[in-house]
């Protein structure tokens, strides 16, 4: 089906998006302490990218 | 839906979905620079994340209205700053029956954990305001301590655990500076000079 393999597509797309933002917040934090604590809860930037695993791989796996 | 249409759907989601990490690197980056020198925090007693309330806890009695009840003095207030400031303006709102509030100071570099200094610097009274004194302090950040990236303040009521009549703080207003944003600054950053 056409529509659920886009949806799929761009669940997968979200994914690497967010594990990219992630990657760089966590560098950021690390080269100059507080960068992004001081505004935001690193906390949920984490969260949402382990949420964003599991609906990504459970897409995956409807094949 | 078709394929063309999708991709070009695709393709827009991850040109925003950049912008808008670019964006927020942007904001990030201003909230850490402080670009206009001036940074105002508001502490009305409730929970946030740039400040640690009065304390030690067992100083001070929780009132309703978000007011706190100081019993015993002194009593510190630890700011979280993301960068250095050279001076601090403090506007504190509070109730003073019995007169015991004296003055306000930053904890200055020292080495010693056992030994704390503080700039102590008397209250100047600006007005009062249905009960509620306001009275204002400037303090000299210069050689305050900044360990944790934080500022730690003193209040300082000598004789108030002998007095029946406590201290009530309703609000305090820190207003930071430090030198602003300007383009030799960014000119000597970037060794242009």
């Amino acid at each position: 089906m056409i529509v659920r393999n886009q949806i799929r597509i761009l669940i997968k797309d979200l994914f690497f998006i967010w594990t990219g933002i992630t990657i760089m917040l966590l560098f950021l934090e690390d080269f100059k302490y507080g960068f992004v604590t001081y505004t935001l809860n690193t906390n949920y930037i984490i969260m949402i990218f382990f949420f964003l695993g599991i609906v990504h791989l459970f897409f995956q796996q409807k094949r | 839906m078709t394929d063309l249409q999708f991709n070009i759907i695709r393709k827009l989601f991850w040109v925003v979905s950049i912008l808008i990490f670019g964006a927020l690197l942007v904001f990030l980056a201003l909230e850490d620079r402080v670009p206009s020198g001036i940074r105002t925090i508001v502490h009305e007693n409730e929970w946030s994340s740039g400040i640690e309330g009065w304390g030690p806890a067992h100083r001070i009695t929780s009132l309703s209205n978000n007011q706190v009840q100081i019993n015993i003095d002194p009593v510190y207030l630890r700011v979280f700053l993301p960068r250095k400031f050279q001076d601090v303006d403090i506007v504190l709102w509070y109730k003073d029956p019995s007169k015991k509030i004296d003055r306000m100071g930053a904890q200055l570099i020292n080495g010693r954990y056992d030994n704390w200094q503080f700039n102590l610097t008397e209250f100047s009274d600006l007005e009062s305001i249905g009960g509620w004194q306001k009275s204002y302090v400037s303090l000299s950040l210069e050689n305050a301590d900044f360990t944790d990236r934080a500022y730690r303040f003193i209040l300082s009521a000598p004789g108030l655990d002998k007095q029946s009549q406590k201290l009530e703080i309703k609000k305090i207003q820190l207003t930071f500076y430090r030198e602003p944003l300007s383009w030799s600054k960014i000119k000597k950053f970037l060794h242009l000079n």
